[in-house]
Formats: structure tokens, C-alpha cells, sequence
């Protein structure tokens, strides 16, 4: 008896072929289904590709339809504005300078205008740099205006019709690379309207409090990957009359390419030039920084919900996360956690830890606007956030791999190299991120993957610290790994090291040493060619918490001429745990950080010296 | 009974019941041979191999190696395809005048014992 139904249980080509067969393997009608030049064989490779070609667009775009599984900018796009949530522009790089005017080309109280150009030239390419307010000259003596903002980027304009026979009135940036935050509107009635013309309209973030006569503009990205603007309804917001001409104007941006323009300045070689005629000099103050990319679609998959759940408030930790990473886009990740995990606590704090796109830490200027907007009208009353700067713990991997060199096919040379650059590429993709921690088993297998000829790695990590010495003065120092520290039992060999360094010892002489740890939680100062104590006890380790205090000492210089301390230590731990603030990283500039050794196996003197990182 | 059974691929309609006519045994497996020689390589879907890909000789000079050619390749195609049939003899010559080839297929069923010939001819249509 034919059956009356078919298998649904692959969308494969082939699958869904069987499936027809099967069921024409019942009847008595057609019979040349398994000939492949026949007819009916040829019907059904039509019903069986139509069949997973349905199947194929089906699933496309259902996955398209959520905003876990979609791929296209466009379908990201469409989701998250159902969210309320817009996908962060790529941003200008901000430098601050202080300018030196022309001689009597100025009066002492009036402004230097919005839109002052600035022009600098950095690697072979010329970044043009805008002042966006007007910025009042307060010293008749250079400089004469002092800490002026200017952002890198192109002026841009464009101005539209406002027809209310239209429906929607959307108005598109025709741009990628705008930077919102520099959008400004003007809509005017018409050529005498002074008060549109003067008018600049605000960007809405929130319908909370929006009355009929806002002049308000809601700014949305289109399926195409532009931003659009449009008005509100007279409702909510104020509704542009019919004929009023809508005026946009935005910087465009070379966004991360610009930031670390004015690095070189000084006398004689400045970077930046002002309006001939008007600016005599300028000097950098503070290099251009925040350029940042804009949003990706990996980013905004995960912002937009976390965004959608904060409800433009602060209360949960990720509620900070998706609200500091909407508002400030050039900050590459966020972590956030309460005061009362702090070492020692502090109660009624929300600490957010930041790390830019650029440097490693953010400005002081930036923080404090981090934590006023999140104090203004987000966070909870009573809570206070605090932002911090991300603790570096960096990396340093030694791995024995042992190898066949019968089945290599390669020499040991090259396998090492391959092998080194695999796990370079592997720290590069998933260290620098806050609640990122370092897997051993993750970087074995990698390595065991590498080639067939590889049997088995024994590969070790070593944590660093890096201490910034005050050189001038008697200083404590404090640094925490964050992680425990190897230490089986008293009288274990030392697990803690420093770079060889210079210092004042107790007489005033200068001395030679290295920090080390008895393994009974004292640190001791070593002379690194001799071995002998030349301090008993310079400070204290905490092998459970991975606490390191060095008691004041006056430090006179590092070897290499390195302008910080680095003290390493052993994890107790296989892995390495990124807590709190903590950024697990590694020395790119620095080839010893990856560290391979290959030990041939077919080699049997090279078994037999081979050793791992084993400890007595 | 007829032991094979397809269909009409010229799905003209019976006079009588107005539906898909069907073709048995002999005529079934004739209009097999004749769809494997006449499908090129990656007409049918996930199958890129199938048919005796001859028509691209098409553009090659009428001359004897091209019928060779031609002739190798439908052997191929219906001794891989074509279970049912076993290949006595396949002639392919070229008619200069009408710029075609005239291709003779004679082969023997192996369940109905019955030795059958068909004629093709291969022309271009434009």
C-alpha cells in the first residue's frame, strides 16, 4: 500500500529525491522512477529542487526575521529599530589645542566661530579638524584661547522640501560615514523666517515629556545603511509646515584613521595649522582621540536588546553596559560590577571599567561625562558610578610541543613558526576584552590541531604585572593578579619575578636586584647575578588572592630603560580569570611573550633532556 | 502488464480521459535513450555528470573526428544511465548539406529481448 505521506526530514536535495522515489515505489502507475533518462525521473529532480529550493528561502528568511540568527545588515537593521534601538555612527577623532591669533586680528571677548578650520598632515594623510561651537577669546597674551575642542571630518549639507502631501517625509544623509553626533537642523518657512534660520532642532532620544511643540527630529537607519530623519506629528513634536525647507548639516569622518594626529607636535614642528591671517600658532594639548568605527552587526545584535531591557534607566549592570556603550561610541568594550566586589568594598557604588578603541585608558574629561550622564537621568538615586580605568594583566605562554619529525614533512623551524603564529592569531582574536578569560585547553587543542605529526603539548602560563615606578621618591606599590598564585607548600621554589632593576638601598648606595618571593609570602630582593638576599623583606604576596604589595622603596631606574616594573607570577590554576576590571592581554612588541619549544620524539636524546615547566 | 511505464514528456492530453498519456516498455526506454542523448552536462539539478553532453560538438567542424567524438560520447552516457539496454551499434555521420548529424542507435532490451533502433538528428536552431 503506497504510503500517504512523505518523510520530512532533510531539506537535501537527495533527501527529498528518496522521499519521491519512495512514495512512487508504492503505486503500480509509473514505474521508471529509478531510470535517470526517463521522464519521470526528470519530473522529479524538478519537484525535488523546487522543493529544497522552497525549503532554502524558507529558512532564509525566517532566520532573517529574528535578530539572533539574522545575517544582512538590512534585516539587523529592521530589528533593532523595532527595539528603539539606532546603530551607533562611526565617530571624529577629538583633539584639544590651545591657539596663539595673529597680532590685531582680534578683539579680547569676541568668539572664534563655530566651523574654524584646522589642518594637519599625519601619514601621508591630511585630516581636516573643525571647532563645532564658537569659542570666546578670553587672553589678550598668548595663547589667547586655551583647551578648544576641534573633531576631525569634512562639513557636509543638504536640504530638502518638506511636502505634506508626501507621506512619511523621511529625509536620507545620502553618506555612510556621518557622524551623528554632528547632525544639525534647521527647517525654515520660508526666506524671511529669521527664527527658523536661527532654530537648531534636537535630536529626540526618549518620548518622555515631548510635547506638540518640540522642535524635535527622530533619526532612524534605513534598510540601506543610511541614517534618515523625520519629523514628528504635531502630536509628538512639531510638525514642519508644507513648503518649509529642511536644512541638514553633518560632518563626515575618517573615523580611527585620525586618531593619534598631533602626536609629533612641538616648537618649530607643529602639526596643526589654523586660517592663514587669523591663527599665528598651535599647540596640541591633548592628541586627537575617540575616532571610532562605526557600530558593527555583531554589536548591534547584542546591544540592542540589552538596550531595549534598560529601558533607558540604570539599574542592573548590563542596563550601564548597553547604556555607556549607546552614548559613548568609542569605547570598545565595558564591564561593569558592583562596588561590594571592589577589594576593599565599596558600598553603594557601581563601578564600570572602559576600554577605547584607541590607548588603553579613556581621558579624565571622559569619565566625568560618562558618570554625569549616568547620574543626570539614568542611574538610581543613591548609587554612585565610578569609572575606572581596565587593570592589564598581561600573558607570557611557553609551550613544549612534542613532535614526529619522521611524519612532519616540514622542518621543526617552520612547524614552531606556524605554531607561534597560530597562537599569536588566537590572542589577538579573543584576548583585550573585559570577562574574557584564558582557557589552557583551548590554546592545546590549537596547537594539537596545528599538524598531524604533533602527539601532545605541554604548554604553561606565566601573569604580569607592570608596575609604574615613581623614580623621584619612597613609594608603596600594590598589584593584583587576580588570580591565585602557585604555591603548594612552604619552602616551594619562588614563583614570583621581576625585571632586574636599580635602587636605594637602606645606606643611600645604589643596588642592583630583582624582586623574588620566599614561597612563605614575603618578597625579598635577590642580586640577580649572585643570588644572595640583599633585602629581607620588601614586601608582602598573597598566594590565595594574588595580592602583591612592595613596602616604599625609592627605585632608580629598570633594565632596558623600561618605564615600568614588570613582576611575574605562576597561576596556581591552569587558566587565567579575568574578574572585574581585569583585561587578560599580551605584549605584541615583545617576541619572548610566545614562547615554543619542539621536541622531536623520534629524537631519543631529545626526550630524555625534554622537560615542561615542572616545579619541585 | 507492461513491466516498464513512464509518461508522455510531450504532455499532450488523451483524447478519451483527457489526462497525461502514458508511454510502456519499448517507447518508454526509447524516450530515455533519446533524453540522455540529448541532455548536456549540468542541465538537470545536482546532477552534473548526466547526459551525453553532445551538443556543444555541435560548433565543432562537420568532419569525422567530430562524429567520433559524438559517437564515444553517447555510448558513454547510455552504458552509465541506462541499465536496461545493451548497445549493438551507434553510427553518426554528418550531412554537410542540411548541417546536421544523423546519429543511429541500435540496442537490444535486456528484459523484453527485443533488438530496437531509433534515429536523431542533431541540428543547430539558430
Amino acid at each position: 500500500m503506497a504510503k500517504d505521506y512523505f518523510t520530512v526530514n532533510s531539506i537535501d536535495f537527495n533527501s527529498i529525491k528518496d522521499s519521491l522515489k519512495d512514495h512512487l515505489r508504492q503505486t503500480d502507475t509509473f514505474k521508471d522512477y529509478n531510470f535517470e533518462g526517463s521522464a519521470l525521473s526528470l519530473i522529479i529532480d524538478i519537484l525535488a529542487y523546487n522543493t529544497q529550493y522552497q525549503a532554502f528561502y524558507n529558512n532564509m528568511s525566517i532566520n532573517e526575521m529574528y535578530l539572533d540568527t539574522a545575517v544582512a545588515e538590512e534585516s539587523i537593521t529592521s530589528i533593532s529599530k523595532m527595539l528603539g534601538y539606532t546603530p551607533s555612527s562611526i565617530t571624529s577623532a577629538m583633539a584639544e589645542i590651545d591657539i596663539e591669533l595673529e597680532d590685531n586680528t582680534f578683539v579680547v571677548g569676541s568668539y572664534l566661530p563655530t566651523y574654524t578650520e584646522f589642518v594637519a598632515a599625519q601619514g601621508g594623510l591630511r585630516h581636516t579638524f573643525f571647532t563645532t561651537t564658537p569659542n570666546k577669546i578670553t587672553s589678550s597674551t598668548a595663547p589667547h584661547l586655551t583647551g578648544i575642542k576641534i573633531y576631525e571630518g569634512t562639513r557636509k549639507f543638504s536640504q530638502f522640501l518638506f511636502d505634506n502631501l508626501k507621506e512619511g517625509n523621511k529625509f536620507v544623509i545620502p553618506e555612510k560615514n556621518v557622524d551623528i553626533s554632528t547632525i544639525k537642523i534647521r527647517v525654515q518657512k520660508g526666506p524671511t523666517d529669521d527664527e527658523g534660520y536661527s532654530d537648531s532642532w534636537k535630536k529626540s532620544t526618549t518620548l518622555m515629556s515631548i510635547g506638540p511643540s518640540d522642535k524635535i527630529y527622530f533619526l532612524q537607519k534605513n534598510r540601506k545603511g543610511n541614517y534618515e530623519i523625520y519629523f514628528g506629528d504635531n502630536v509628538l513634536g512639531v510638525k514642519p509646515e508644507h513648503g518649509s525647507v529642511v536644512y541638514i548639516s553633518y560632518m563626515i569622518t575618517k573615523g580611527v584613521l585620525a586618531n593619534g594626529v598631533g602626536s609629533g607636535d612641538k616648537i618649530g614642528n607643529r602639526v596643526f595649522s589654523g586660517p592663514a591671517g587669523t591663527v599665528a600658532d598651535v599647540t596640541v594639548t591633548s592628541i586627537a582621540q575617540g575616532g571610532s568605527p562605526s557600530e558593527t552587526m555583531h554589536s548591534v545584535r547584542m546591544n540592542a536588546p540589552l538596550t531595549y531591557q534598560a529601558q533607558n534607566r540604570a539599574v542592573t549592570t548590563t542596563d550601564y553596559k548597553s547604556l555607556v556603550m549607546q552614548e559613548f561610541t568609542s569605547l570598545e568594550s565595558v564591564s561593569v560590577y558592583g562596588g561590594e566586589d571592589e577589594d576593599p568594598p565599596q558600598y553603594g557604588r557601581v563601578m564600570i571599567a572602559i576600554k577605547p578603541f584607541s590607548g588603553t585608558i579613556i581621558t579624565d574629561a571622559t569619565k566625568k561625562s560618562i558618570e554625569k550622564m549616568l547620574k543626570k537621568s539614568k542611574g538610581v538615586v543613591g548609587v554612585i558610578p565610578v569609572v575606572v580605568d581596565p587593570d592589564y594583566t598581561y600573558v607570557r605562554i611557553n609551550s613544549a610541543v612534542r613532535y614526529s619529525s619522521l611524519n612532519a614533512g616540514v622542518s621543526s623551524e617552520a612547524l614552531r613558526i606556524l605554531i607561534t603564529s597560530l597562537i599569536t592569531e588566537f590572542l589577538n582574536n579573543n584576548l583585550e576584552k573585559f570577562d574574557v578569560d584564558l582557557f589552557r585547553s583551548k590554546l592545546q587543542s590549537l596547537i594539537d590541531d596545528t599538524s598531524d605529526s604533533i602527539l601532545g603539548n605541554d604548554t604553561k602560563f606565566i601573569m604580569e604585572k607592570r608596575i609604574r615606578p615613581n623614580f623621584a621618591a619612597a613609594t608603596g606599590y600594590s598589584t593584583n593578579f587576580s588570580n591565585q598564585i602557585y604555591n603548594p607548600h612552604a619552602g616551594h621554589v619562588s614563583v614570583i619575578e621581576s625585571d632586574p632593576f636599580t635602587f636605594f638601598d637602606s645606606t643611600g648606595s645604589v643596588k642592583r636586584g630583582k624582586l623574588t618571593d620566599d614561597s612563605r609570602g614575603v618578597l625579598q630582593i635577590l642580586d640577580p647575578e649572585k643570588g644572595s638576599i640583599l633585602v629581607e623583606n620588601a614586601g608582602t604576596v598573597d598566594y590565595e588572592t594574588g595580592v602583591l604589595t612592595i613596602s616604599r622603596i625609592i627605585l632608580s631606574s629598570i633594565d632596558g630603560n623600561k618605564s615600568y616594573l614588570a613582576v611575574r607570577a605562576t597561576p596556581r590554576n591552569a587558566d587565567i580569570f579575568a574578574p572585574r576590571n581585569t583585561i587578560i592581554t599580551y605584549d605584541v612588541l615583545d617576541p619572548s611573550s610566545v614562547s615554543v619549544n619542539m621536541v622531536d620524539t623520534d629524537n631519543v636524546g631529545n626526550i630524555l633532556s625534554s622537560t615542561g615547566n615542572d616545579y619541585t | 502488464m507492461a513491466r516498464y511505464t513512464d509518461f508522455d514528456l510531450n504532455m499532450t492530453r488523451h483524447p478519451l480521459t483527457g489526462d497525461v498519456p502514458l508511454v510502456e516498455d519499448v517507447v518508454a526506454i526509447k524516450r530515455s535513450v533519446k533524453n540522455i542523448v540529448l541532455t548536456n552536462y549540468r542541465e538537470r539539478p545536482f546532477n552534473i555528470p548526466f547526459g551525453a553532453n553532445i551538443r556543444n560538438q555541435l560548433f565543432e567542424p562537420a568532419e569525422p573526428f567530430t562524429a567520433m567524438t559524438i559517437r564515444k560520447a553517447i555510448i558513454f552516457a547510455i552504458e552509465k544511465f541506462e541499465p536496461r539496454v545493451r548497445i549493438l551499434e551507434v553510427t553518426v555521420s554528418d550531412d554537410v548539406d542540411r548541417n546536421e548529424f544523423k546519429i543511429s542507435i541500435y540496442f537490444s532490451i535486456r528484459h523484453l529481448n527485443k533488438d530496437v533502433g531509433m534515429d536523431i538528428q542533431l541540428s543547430r536552431v539558430r
